[in-house]
Order: C-alpha cells, then sequence, then structure tokens
C-alpha cells in the first residue's frame, strides 16, 4: 500500500467497527487539486458498515498513473486501516471510474461516484463535513479549530460553536475536547463519531459570535468582524489548505482570540551598557544581499542593531539599502558576502573612494555544501509521490548522493549568481574583515589569502523589548525556526523533523519562495504554525524567550545575531554544523543539516534538555554576547582600519 | 499614436517619456486604474516596479498599434532569461481550468523571437502597452494574474493581444515569493466562466514545436518542447483531390496523398511503420484550418496517452481525425474496407489499450476486466547441468495452471536432454546447430500457447512468484511488451546496482522483501539485455524474433528490446520481481560467456526510435533457407588454439566477410584444437560475420572442434583444394599453401572465372 504523511489534518477514522471489505466502499468523493502546484486528483473513500463507518479522506491520484499504471494509483493517508489487499481491492472499484474521467475531455469537477447507498454520506456533504464535503468548504469550517490545536494541548476544552464536532474530531487527540450540548448535530455526530459532552469548566473555549465564554482562560470566538480579527483565506487544496495569512488569498471569515495566556515569563539578562560615546563620523551599514531589507534575516537584525549602537557611540550611521546609498560616508561596513558580485561592488567603490571598508563575512564557505544542499534538499521532497520515496531521497541526501546537474556534493558548486570567487576577492580587499569564530577567521584566511586585519567578534544580538505571543503560538513552549522562509532556510528539514517526533514547531519569517512554503506546510504535519512575514522585533523577541528550542538548521547562514539573541534569552540552541558561533558556557546541539534524522535526534535532544532546563544563561555567555562587548570590538575593528580616515 | 507612460514607483520609463505625452507615477493596482481613468491618450504604455526599457524598445513601435490592438507586450529581460508571456493550457484535472505555460528563451537564444511574435494569451508585465478603456477597473494585485485579467479583457472586448519580441525592457525576475497567485488565477476563472486553456505554445512556435509530458525516472513527469513530428495529411471522399490541393496550400509542410478509393489501405499504408508522426485523415469538407489542426494537435499533445483527436465523435468516423500512429503499437491495424471502419477499428483499439480518444461527444465503452494471460516459458538450457536444474526447478514452481514450458537445448546435449525429460510438463525442443540456441528459441517463441511468452535462460533463476509478478504487469499495462524483473547487476536497465545477498536462498529473502515494498510497481527502461523477460505475444508477432546475429546475448536482447520500443510497446523492469544470474565462470552458459567480449548494450538512438521500426526488419522466427551454397572448391583452414589465435582468425574473417559470401566456392573451417570453446568462438566471429550483412548471407564458415589434425585432413573429399590461412606449425597442416588475407581476392577470382 502506498503511504503519505503529508497535508495531516485528520486521518482515518471509523466510527464503528473499521469495515476493510472494498465491497463496502459506498460513495468516492472525487476532487480536482493542485499537489505541488500540479494537477492532481484527491479522493476521500467512505466505507458504509453495520455498527458504523469507515472514512479514509486525502488519498490521492496521479491523474497520468491512473492510466499508465507503472505503480499502484491510489496513494493512502498515513494509518489507512488494512493491507495490501485490502489497498487493491478498493482501487479496482475506484479506477476505472477514474480512467474514464482522464482519459475523457471533460474537465474534471468535485464529484461523488456512488456505489452504494450511503444516506450518511450525503447529509455530512450537506453538512460540510471533512472527507464528504469540498476541501474549500470543510477546510474554511475545520480552520478555526485548526488554530485553536496550538492552545488545546494537555488541556480540557469546550467547543460551544458551529462544526463544533468536526473541531472535535480534530483536536480531540491534542486534550480533553468536549461539545456544547446545542452543538451535537447528529449529522455530523454520526459521521466523525459521538462527540462527549464539554466540561464544566474549561481551559479552552471556541465559542460563536454571541457565545458566551465563561470562565476560560484562553478564547477562540468564530466569525467576528474583520476588525482585529484572524483571517481564514479562501483555500485552493491542497497547496493551500488551511492558511491564515491574508497574502494567501481572499479571506473566507474571521475569527479572534480573545482572551489567551503569555508562556511563562523568562527573567532576561541585563546586557545593557553605557555607550563610551565621542565618537563621529559617516558610517554607511550595507546589507550583503539586495533583499536583506525586504526580507529580512539574521544579517539585517545585525545590521540594525549595529547602527542603532553606532548612533549611540555618537557615530552618523544609517542603514544602506543600496550600495549607491554609502556614497559619501566615512567608513561602509558590509554586513554579509552572500551576493559575490554585491560585496566585490561595495568594497571596490570604497577603495577607490579611499574610504575604509569593514566587512562581517559570515563565511561558512557556502560552496563546500552549503548551496548544493539548499539546491537539493526541497526536490528529495518534490521528487517522489509517497512516503517510501520521501524517506529513500532523505537516505540519499544524508549520504549527500544526490546529484541534481552541476549541484554535487563533495566538489565546490555555488551557482552563478552567487559568485563566490566575487565575494573572496571583497573578503581579500576589504580593510577588516569581521568573523564569528577563529575557525571562521582561518576559513577566510585559506580560502581567500587575506593577509589584512582580520577580527573575531561576537555576534550582535538585536535587544528589543518582547511582545506577548501567547494568542500566536500558545502557552507551552515549542522549537522555533525565524529566518526568510525558502531553500537556503531548510525550513523543509525541520518540519519533516518536527512532524515525525511530533514537537511543536513555529517557523517565523519572511517568504522568500512561496512554493517552498507550500511544501514546508506539506509536510510539517499538524502541528505546524507558520507566522509568514518578518516578526516585529519586539514579536521576534517575544517568540524567542517562549520557545524552548531555536534551530537554526540553514544550508547558508546570514550570522548568529539571532543565536546570540535566542542564547541570552536562554532557549537551547540547535545548530546546523558548520555555522560559525560559539560562547563560553553554551552548550549547542550540532547536526549535519542533510541528515534529518540526526537534526530529528538533535531537536529531540534539545527539546529534553529545554524541559529540564531553567532558561537562565550563563554568566559568562551573557558577558561574551552582550551587545556592548561586540559594539566595543567592532569600533576597535574600525580604528584599526581607518587609521587614517576621519573614523575617530 | 499618442500614448501615456504610466510609471510604477521604481521604475524608469527611459526613452518611453520622450515618445509619451505625459508620464505619470502610480503604485499598486488601485493606482493604476485611477491614473488610467485620470489619463486621456487611447493608449497607455505601462511600466511595472524595477522596469526600464531597453534601448531600440520603441523601433517601429507606432507602426505596430492598429485600432484592434488591445495589449501589446514584449521581452521582459531579467537575469538570463528573456520572458514573452504566457500560453493558457488546457488543464483538465484542475481546480483551475487553465495552467500557465510559460513562454521564455535563454537571453541569445538565436531564433526565438520569430517563434514567439504574434497572438499570446497574456504578455509579460513589467512593460506593456494597453487600450486606456481595459485599465479603468482595478487589475488583480499580482502581477501575473493583473497580466492575463487585462489580455482577457482585450480578448473580450475583440481586440489583440500580441507579443513584439523588439518592444523590450531590463526587469527584476518574477519574485518567488508568489503567495496569493493561484487564488487570484482560480478567482480570475471564476469571473470569466469561458476561459480554458487551449494552446501551450503560441502560434510561431506551434508550427515547429510541441510541448510533450515526459516520464523521468522514479514516477515524476515534466513537460518538455521537443521538435513537431512530422504530418501526413491523408484526403478521402469524392474531393480528395481538391482536398489534397487545398491541404498543401494550407500545410505547406505535410506530405499529402489523395485517395479517392481505397481509403482505408492508404491509412494501412501510412501507418506500416509506426513512428513519431501524425497522420490527418480528412474527407473534403472536414479538411481542417491550421488553427483547427493546431487544436487537434495540442489535444493529441494534452498527455502521452492520447491517440486519436478529432473534433467531435462524428469527424472521428473519417471526416476529421488525427492519429498519433507512433501510439498504436504495431500489432494494431486499422482494419476494414472502409476508413470509416478503418478507424473504428482503430478507435476501439485505442480504448482497449487505455488510450484517450479526445473527440467531444465519443462515449467509451465499457470494457471486460482483463485477466491475467496464461503464458508459454521458453527455456533455454545451456549451462552447466547443476546450474541448469536450479533455474529449471524455480521455474517451473512458477507456473499456473494453463501454462506451458517448452525447453531448448542442443541437439546433441545429452545431459540436458535426460534432465529435461525428467519433467513430464517441458516440451523439448532441439537445436541442431547454434550453440546459442537461437534457431531452437525462434521456432519456441513462434507458436506460443499463451499470451505472455517468457524468455529465460538457464542461467537466470527467478524468485518465487516473479513470473506471476511478470504477467501482472501485462494485466495493468495493455500496450506492455515486455517486463524484466529486476536483475542485480545485469548491464540493462533492468540491473539493479543496490541489491546486496550473501547466497540464493538469501535472495529469496531480499526478493519476498522486494516484492511487499515495490509491490506493482514498474520502471520503463530503454533497454534490456538479460535473457530473462517476459513478451507479449502480440508484440513478439510483430516485431519478430531474436538476431540469430546476436543470439540470445545481451546485445541480442538489447536488439529485441530496440526493436519493441520502436514499435511503440512499453518496456519495463518489474521492481518488485527479481531474478539472479550466475555468473558466467560458473554457469559456463555460452551466451554469457559471449557477453564477456561484446560492448555494453546502448539504449537505441531517440530519434531512430521516433522513427519507428520497420517491418521489413522484423526478424522472422524461422531462417529462411540460405540461399544455395556454390560447391566448395577451396577449404580454407584457420587453426584456433589460444585466444590470440582467435583474434588472429578474427583478422583473416573480417577481410573475407568483405570478399565473399555464402554463395562463394570457398569455405572456411575454423579448427579449434586448443582450449577455445565452440561457443567462444562463435561469440567473436558473430559480430564480423552479422557486419557484412544478414548472417544467414555472410561468408561460410564452419566450426569444427578437431582432436586430430590429420585425421580432418585425410577426411577431406579429394576435389577439395586446402589452403591455410592459420596453423602452419602444426604439422598436419605443414607444407600447404598459405593463404594471407591480401590474398583472398587472388584465390576468389579464379574460382569464380
Amino acid at each position: 500500500m502506498r503511504l503519505h504523511r503529508t497535508h495531516e489534518l485528520l486521518g482515518p477514522w471509523s466510527t464503528g467497527t473499521p469495515v476493510l471489505d472494498a465491497d463496502r466502499l459506498a460513495a468516492v468523493r472525487v476532487e480536482p487539486v493542485l499537489r505541488q502546484r500540479r494537477p492532481a486528483l484527491v479522493l476521500d473513500l467512505y466505507l458504509a458498515g453495520d455498527d458504523g463507518d469507515t472514512i479514509v479522506p486525502q488519498v490521492f491520484v496521479d491523474p497520468a498513473v491512473a492510466i499508465e499504471r507503472d505503480r499502484d494509483a491510489l496513494i493512502f493517508p498515513f494509518g489507512t486501516p488494512g493491507d495490501d489487499a485490502f489497498a487493491l481491492a478498493l482501487a479496482a472499484r475506484v479506477l476505472p471510474h477514474l480512467e474514464g474521467l482522464v482519459l475523457g475531455i471533460e474537465r474534471v469537477h468535485e464529484h461523488v461516484l456512488e456505489l452504494a447507498p450511503a444516506p450518511r454520506f450525503a447529509a455530512a456533504r450537506s453538512a460540510g463535513c471533512f472527507g464528504a464535503a469540498p476541501l474549500r468548504d470543510a477546510l474554511t469550517r475545520l480552520a478555526p479549530y485548526q488554530y485553536a490545536r496550538r492552545f488545546a494541548r494537555g488541556r480540557t476544552v469546550r467547543l460551544d460553536a458551529p462544526d463544533a464536532v468536526g473541531g472535535w474530531a480534530l483536536l480531540r487527540s491534542t486534550g480533553t475536547v468536549g461539545i456544547a450540548e446545542g452543538r451535537r448535530d447528529r449529522d455530523a455526530c454520526a459521521w466523525y463519531g459521538d462527540a462527549p459532552a464539554a466540561p464544566e469548566r474549561a481551559e479552552l473555549a471556541v465559542i460563536d459570535a454571541a457565545g458566551d465564554p465563561g470562565a476560560a482562560l484562553v478564547v477562540v470566538r468564530l466569525d467576528v468582524s474583520a476588525n482585529g480579527g484572524l483571517a481564514v483565506v479562501d483555500s485552493l487544496p491542497l497547496d493551500l489548505g488551511i492558511v491564515f495569512d491574508p497574502a494567501e488569498g481572499p479571506v473566507r471569515r474571521w475569527f479572534s482570540v480573545e482572551r489567551s495566556v503569555e508562556p511563562a515569563a523568562r527573567e532576561l539578562p541585563d546586557c545593557s551598557s553605557v555607550p563610551a560615546g565621542g565618537s563621529s563620523g559617516r558610517i554607511a551599514v550595507v546589507l550583503g544581499r539586495a533583499d536583506g531589507v525586504a526580507r529580512p534575516g539574521a544579517d539585517t537584525d545585525e545590521a540594525r542593531a549595529l547602527v542603532d549602537a553606532l548612533r549611540g557611540e555618537g557615530f552618523e550611521a544609517d542603514l544602506a539599502e543600496e550600495p549607491d546609498d554609502a556614497v559619501g560616508a566615512d567608513l561602509v561596513h558590509l554586513i554579509g558576502t552572500r551576493d559575490g558580485r554585491r560585496a566585490r561592488a561595495v568594497v571596490e567603490a570604497a577603495c577607490r573612494a579611499r574610504v575604509p571598508v569593514a566587512v562581517h563575512a559570515y563565511d561558512d564557505d557556502a560552496a563546500a555544501g552549503g548551496w548544493w544542499g539548499a539546491t537539493v534538499t526541497r526536490l528529495c521532497f518534490e521528487h517522489g509521490s509517497e512516503e517510501r520515496d520521501v524517506t529513500a531521497y532523505l537516505r540519499l541526501l544524508a549520504q549527500r548522493a544526490v546529484v541534481v546537474g552541476a549541484a554535487r556534493a563533495g566538489v565546490p558548486y555555488a551557482p552563478d549568481e552567487a559568485a563566490p570567487d566575487d565575494a573572496a576577492t571583497a573578503l581579500r580587499d576589504a580593510s577588516i574583515v569581521f568573523a564569528a569564530s577563529e575557525d571562521e577567521a582561518e576559513t577566510i584566511r585559506r580560502r581567500t589569502g587575506r593577509r589584512g586585519p582580520l577580527a573575531v567578534v561576537p555576534p550582535l544580538a538585536d535587544a528589543a523589548i518582547p511582545a506577548t505571543v501567547g494568542a500566536l503560538v500558545g502557552r507551552d513552549p515549542f522549537v522555533l525556526v525565524h529566518a526568510p522562509i525558502g531553500p537556503l532556510g531548510n525550513q523543509l528539514a525541520v518540519a519533516r523533523a518536527a512532524a515525525i517526533s511530533k514537537t511543536p514547531l513555529v517557523i517565523a519569517g519572511p517568504v522568500a519562495d512561496a512554493s517552498y512554503l507550500e511544501r514546508v506546510r506539506e509536510f510539517g504535519g499538524p502541528q505546524l504554525i507558520v507566522l509568514a512575514g518578518e516578526p516585529s522585533r519586539e514579536l521576534a523577541a517575544g517568540l524567542r524567550r517562549a520557545a524552548g528550542v531555536v534551530v537554526d538548521a540553514a544550508w547558508i547562514g546570514e550570522g548568529a545575531s539571532r543565536l546570540a539573541a535566542s542564547a541570552l534569552a536562554g532557549t537551547v540552541l540547535v545548530v546546523a554544523d558548520g555555522r560559525p558561533f560559539h560562547a563560553p558556557g553554551l552548550a549547542v546541539r550540532r547536526f549535519d543539516p542533510a541528515d534529518v534524522a540526526a537534526l530529528t535526534r538533535a531537536m529531540g535532544e534539545g527539546w529534553d534538555d529545554a524541559l529540564r532546563s531553567t532558561h537562565r544563561p550563563a554568566a559568562e555567555t551573557v558577558a561574551a554576547l552582550a551587545p556592548g562587548a561586540a559594539v566595543r570590538a567592532i569600533i576597535r575593528g574600525y580604528a584599526e582600519a581607518g587609521a587614517a580616515t576621519p573614523v575617530t | 499614436m499618442r500614448f501615456t507612460v504610466l510609471a510604477a514607483l521604481g521604475s524608469d520609463p527611459g526613452e518611453a517619456g520622450s515618445r509619451a505625452s505625459r508620464v505619470v507615477a502610480f503604485s499598486g493596482s488601485a493606482g493604476l486604474a485611477a491614473a488610467a481613468r485620470a489619463a486621456e491618450d487611447p493608449y497607455l504604455l505601462i511600466l511595472g516596479p524595477g522596469a526600464r526599457p531597453l534601448a531600440g524598445a520603441f523601433g517601429g513601435f507606432t507602426a505596430a498599434i492598429t485600432p484592434q490592438t488591445g495589449v501589446l507586450g514584449g521581452a521582459m529581460h531579467a537575469g538570463a532569461t528573456r520572458l514573452f508571456g504566457w500560453m493558457l493550457a488546457p488543464s483538465p484535472c484542475s481546480p483551475i481550468p487553465f495552467e500557465l505555460s510559460t513562454v521564455s528563451a535563454q537571453l541569445g537564444e538565436a531564433g526565438a523571437d520569430a517563434l514567439v511574435r504574434g497572438p499570446i494569451d497574456a504578455v509579460a508585465p513589467f512593460m506593456l502597452l494597453a487600450a486606456r478603456e481595459l485599465l479603468l477597473e482595478p487589475l488583480p494585485d499580482d502581477p501575473v494574474a493583473a497580466s492575463v485579467e487585462l489580455c482577457v479583457r482585450a480578448r473580450a472586448a475583440g481586440r489583440s493581444v500580441v507579443c513584439r519580441p523588439s518592444f523590450a525592457c531590463a526587469a527584476p525576475p518574477l519574485d518567488a515569493d508568489d503567495r496569493g497567485r493561484a487564488s487570484a488565477l482560480r478567482a480570475l476563472a471564476e469571473r470569466h466562466p469561458q476561459l480554458t486553456g487551449v494552446h501551450r505554445l503560441p502560434s510561431g512556435a506551434r508550427r515547429v514545436a510541441v510541448e510533450r509530458e515526459l516520464r523521468l525516472d522514479g514516477g515524476r513527469r515534466v513537460r518538455a518542447r521537443v521538435a513537431r513530428p512530422p504530418l501526413t495529411i491523408l484526403t478521402h471522399g469524392a474531393d480528395a483531390a481538391g482536398a489534397a490541393r487545398r491541404a498543401r496550400e494550407r500545410f505547406p509542410d505535410a506530405r499529402v496523398t489523395a485517395a479517392e478509393r481505397g481509403a482505408a489501405q492508404a491509412l494501412r499504408a501510412e501507418m506500416r511503420r509506426r513512428g513519431d508522426r501524425y497522420v490527418l485523415i480528412a474527407d473534403g469538407a472536414g479538411l481542417p484550418d491550421v488553427t483547427a489542426l493546431e487544436a487537434l494537435v495540442d489535444q493529441v499533445e494534452s498527455a502521452p496517452f492520447v491517440a486519436l483527436a478529432a473534433p467531435s465523435a462524428q469527424a472521428l468516423q473519417g471526416g476529421c481525425v488525427l492519429v498519433a500512429v507512433g501510439r498504436f503499437p504495431q500489432h494494431v491495424e486499422a482494419d476494414g474496407e472502409t476508413v470509416e471502419a478503418a478507424l473504428d477499428a482503430l478507435r476501439t483499439a485505442a480504448h482497449a489499450l487505455r488510450r484517450a480518444v479526445r473527440a467531444p461527444g465519443d462515449v467509451r465503452p465499457e470494457l471486460a476486466n482483463v485477466v491475467a494471460p496464461r503464458a508459454t516459458i521458453v527455456f533455454l538450457a545451456s549451462s552447466l547441468p547443476e546450474i541448469s536444474r536450479l533455474s529449471l526447478d524455480a521455474a517451473l514452481a512458477a507456473l499456473q495452471p494453463g501454462d506451458d514450458f517448452a525447453a531448448v537445448c542442443g541437439a546433441t546435449a545429452e545431459t540436458a536432454r535426460r534432465v529435461l525429460a525428467a519433467y513430464p510438463q517441458v516440451r523439448v525442443e532441439t537445436d541442431a546447430v547454434d550453440p546459442f540456441l537461437t534457431d531452437g528459441a525462434n521456432r519456441a517463441l513462434a507458436n506460443p500457447r499463451g499470451d505472455v511468452v517468457v524468455l529465460l535462460a538457464d542461467d537466470v533463476m527467478l524468485s518465487t512468484g516473479t513470473l506471476e509478478r511478470l504477467r501482472d504487469a501485462f494485466v495493468r499495462i495493455p500496450s506492455l511488451g515486455a517486463a524484466f524483473p529486476t536483475v542485480p547487476g545485469a548491464a540493462g536497465g533492468e540491473g539493479a546496482q543496490d541489491i546486496e545477498y550473501a547466497d540464493v536462498g538469501a535472495m529469496q529473502g531480499v526478493a519476498q522483501r522486494r516484492a511487499q515494498a515495490r509491490a506493482r510497481e514498474v520502471e520503463p527502461i530503454a533497454t534490456g539485455a538479460t535473457p530473462a523477460v517476459a513478451l507479449s505475444r502480440a508484440a513478439l508477432a510483430a516485431v519478430g524474433g531474436i538476431d540469430p546475429a546476436y543470439g540470445p546475448t545481451r546485445s541480442g536482447i538489447a536488439e529485441l528490446v530496440s526493436r519493441l520500443r520502436g514499435a511503440g510497446y512499453g518496456v519495463v523492469r518489474c521492481d518488485d520481481a527479481l531474478a539472479h544470474r550466475f555468473d558466467p565462470a560458473l554457469s559456463r552458459n555460452p551466451a554469457a560467456a559471449a557477453d564477456a567480449g561484446q560492448p555494453l548494450p546502448v539504449p537505441a538512438d531517440p530519434a531512430a526510435a521516433a522513427r519507428g521500426f520497420d517491418p521489413a526488419s522484423r526478424v522472422p522466427f524461422v531462417r529462411g533457407v540460405p540461399a544455395p551454397a556454390a560447391a566448395a572448391e577451396h577449404v580454407v583452414a584457420l587453426a584456433v588454439a589460444g585466444p590470440a589465435e582467435l583474434e588472429r582468425a578474427a583478422v583473416f574473417l573480417t577481410a573475407a566477410a568483405r570478399s565473399y559470401d555464402a554463395r562463394s566456392p570457398v569455405r572456411i573451417t575454423l579448427l579449434l584444437d586448443g582450449t577455445v570453446g565452440a561457443a567462444d568462438a562463435v561469440a567473436r566471429i558473430r559480430p564480423i560475420l552479422a557486419a557484412g550483412g544478414s548472417i544467414d548471407e555472410s561468408v561460410s564458415v564452419r566450426i569444427e572442434r578437431v582432436a586430430d589434425l590429420a585425421a580432418w585432413r585425410a577426411a577431406l573429399a579429394p576435389e577439395l583444394r586446402l589452403r591455410v590461412a592459420a596453423g602452419h606449425e602444426r604439422p598436419a597442416l605443414a607444407g600447404l599453401a598459405g593463404l594471407s588475407a591480401d590474398a583472398l581476392g587472388e584465390l576468389l577470382d579464379p574460382a569464380l572465372r
């Protein structure tokens, strides 16, 4: 039986004795969908039994395979009951119909193939139940309950809103969930199962617009007005399932989190320092990638923190979006060298203007595997259509045996636009280069032949006041990945690891590649929370403070500013091998970013550490990573680089 | 022609500014609509964020604008790519009724402009000229959806949408953060329910190319552009000649044939050779115009399993039908007296083969379930008896009721015959001459009782259930020609390099696990080389048997596979079926031993496969009676003891093959008096003889194992003149006249005189 573990929402279920006789297949719902941006068919199978029914939702079919039969056409969701013979028998009943659809000339619309009388199915379809109704409707109905999952873990839950029975089916494995008496829809109960009555007092209440939340600590109110509400986007299954990001499409309904509970407050160390002041001169801080402002990463955080700190010291410091904006500066500070041509242009322009130029290298030698990984990893998830394929490809990835065009592990590889030679030239010719560790410094010397000054400075952490996050992520700890969402960030591997280990995961950051985000949602499991779009500095600080573990699995890093900030917030760090980040008193768990199994292990160990941790950074860690220390080191570097410039 | 430039923030109007009556900045879709409403000129040039017209973008620009112009787009240069826009391709299994098919070219790609110039479904965003009236209502925020919407509006207003590649701008690449695009396109489709995709390529490109779905290893499918297959037009009916004349005018690249009578025969003649080409059958009234034909081609290319396309079910009777002849396997014939009957036969066959017939109104018949076919196993026994018996036991264990088992062995292989005779269910055929048993194998293959014929050499051991799974593949895939089991270490596509086991017993365990994990998985392969293959009887009948030039060596099997693929049959590796091939050193199988001296088979050239299988190259199952050999006058002795002498003999034979044929009155005899076996000698010289043409017509060579050369010499007929090409050092041949390769002609000429 071919299985998939994608788009997980509700697995197969039975309302009585599981029906494992394909002759009892009574109805098949067929819907054309987009899967990985390609047309596909999704089936919901309904088997009618004597004492209850079995529903197998989200069976995928590649239309071409339904005809060419180079493998079984039906890909069942993980957890489908029965054996291979059962799957084969189901396929035998369904495939003639699918053949007709695919071979025919008519456009395929959502429809139901009735093989036997199925009154419970028909009623559930009318009621918009998942597995019987079109996904566009069913997902919209379930969306607020899916959002509420982040609050429900291990808690008592009262559902008193439309589609409460579906909500119960969605949340029943997460907590003690019951529905209000008036919400016991007979058709829905016959479909999803007999939902228990809600407890007298519940910690989480999901209520309708006029509902009474009682004394619930967390309240989700459905169908509120748009103001201040959370949007449920009109879904376009499968690529666009339950999504709360209005950038993805038109909004179908609104709901709000009326009450929420904040995660346990963590005391943050005092990292404030008094600026020495008295400096002067104009410093232009230029980001090393063109989309650094539009899609902020750790490099952007560090640049902004640096600008703030330099201003505190008396400099006239600005964040220059484009290299041209640096004209007239007394010193140019380039943050990162990912875009080699841009880096070289900045350094050469500064040299021509006889202005000292400092460079934060962020050099994790991306050509030695980073670009390869960023190129091939998503293909390991996309190339196969079932769980076994994904597992096999990920095993090959871990062995670094995946080759795509020129992207091959073990030999230097970088796309043309990265221009690593230009980046090396920039690092060689800059007045001063800042590295995050001695290892990184040594790598820079070896790769670029640099002989000039090269200083090791700690990453500069952003110091924002944490905002409240309870309404976004709940009160329980989670794993956090905060970076631009795209292949370079390798969030897909983290999402897979979290889904397999059932670890709550929050992925936050600007969207660099929307199709990649779709893959993250596809493989991330039902517990995944995506906060698309760069959070504010305060919100990011709040997320770091609430997170149990922060993971940096990026193939190509953007500096360690966010790691430093997380370390100062007392969060356990799980970081990809080769990322230059060290601090005294800090135990960082490392893993190979190509090896999802290793990542899963490291994340699990980090999770265990977090559950035991006091979340108080060691004094020596605070001393090493306090922004004041980093700023002083940078200014010393400026002085070294530009003794003959107006920088004082 | 006056126009206003509406420039998004961040754009640079450049040269456009001096040509426009005004330049107005805007931001966002609402801002664009407001600016359009405020503008006075009939046309608006819109520049998206970051766009800058390239030098020469406005050359001849004014002349290109007509009163019918709705939207004029150009080329958007972003990085190394030039984007011209999109075609809306059909997407029947998608929630959105069309699919955006990108029209682009690499920077500097020659000839690209000519292919994209003209009508296009949606122009590239960032720089376009549009009639003001089309912009009064806001467009979607997404630039791609906005372009599609704008072009839809233009066509709805009866205006043209055209791509003019010289109207070029530099712009940033489209953002990979395209959130909202799919939703916007769905909303657009819902607003315009009449909007469905038709073509994948713009009209210029459609003349020379098609986009076709290709299957990659592992099952992922991609679309790739390939040269448009050649077209033959067959006109029929009363006005066949007139229709042919019109067809030549409309489709100058097509080959046109008129058949006023005998159209069905003409169609069969056209389909004699299946290849990657189209045949259009049309009568005078149904002859399509260029647009209609392109629509049919797009229907055929909408999926690799579409075999017939027609504008309607009625046209399917012969009024206008496009046949993708390569998608009908060779054995399918357009039988019938009339063209209607012939086409109906094709349509029926297409449905039975699970091929699509794209003709509105055509109803697909209910098809009976296909049952597992009976099989005939042709077992080639030529290995060491111990090995042969192991393989035989495994093969017999796989038999199902109704199956038939024929074993072929050498006529003088007494041990093998005794072994085979011990099994009452085995029918024994013998091969009198060929150590590879080719003739016997072909005879057995010629008349199988089962619908599936399994050719199985006795150095290949099947795992339990393999035969059943091979047979099932033919049930699932009606157009399958050959199915190989997975064979660890094999040279062809059936080979697997990642399967390891310690011994044959362990192999059964691996096979069992594989059978479960990869149940019913097959992988189409380009070539196969192991003599363990299940073949469709119909396919085999169409392409013939094993080429005697190669025998059941890996080259011979690969050649057979190449014929099958050319004839339109699928060839697959069954990943759920495992077979073990014994090492040639262990099995002493002659064909396997011969493989060592031959190059690895390579897949047939795709171009050759696209040309299709020529029925003239069918290999007959029974060799034709050779041309009567001339009575030998000369015998040329080539003594061969070791491998080095075999090579020496090969050099001589190469020259001989150029000078002689089987009708020459000269016979060459390889005298094997050392360690070289007959099989090794045959394997070495077969390619040499085959290179001169069919092996039956090549130089007359006899291979003899000779223990006593003197006795052999004494037994020669007295009228034969004996010459020695190699082996003078043997006492029995010493003193005889020598013959070098150069002197062959001298020998032949007097003989002919």
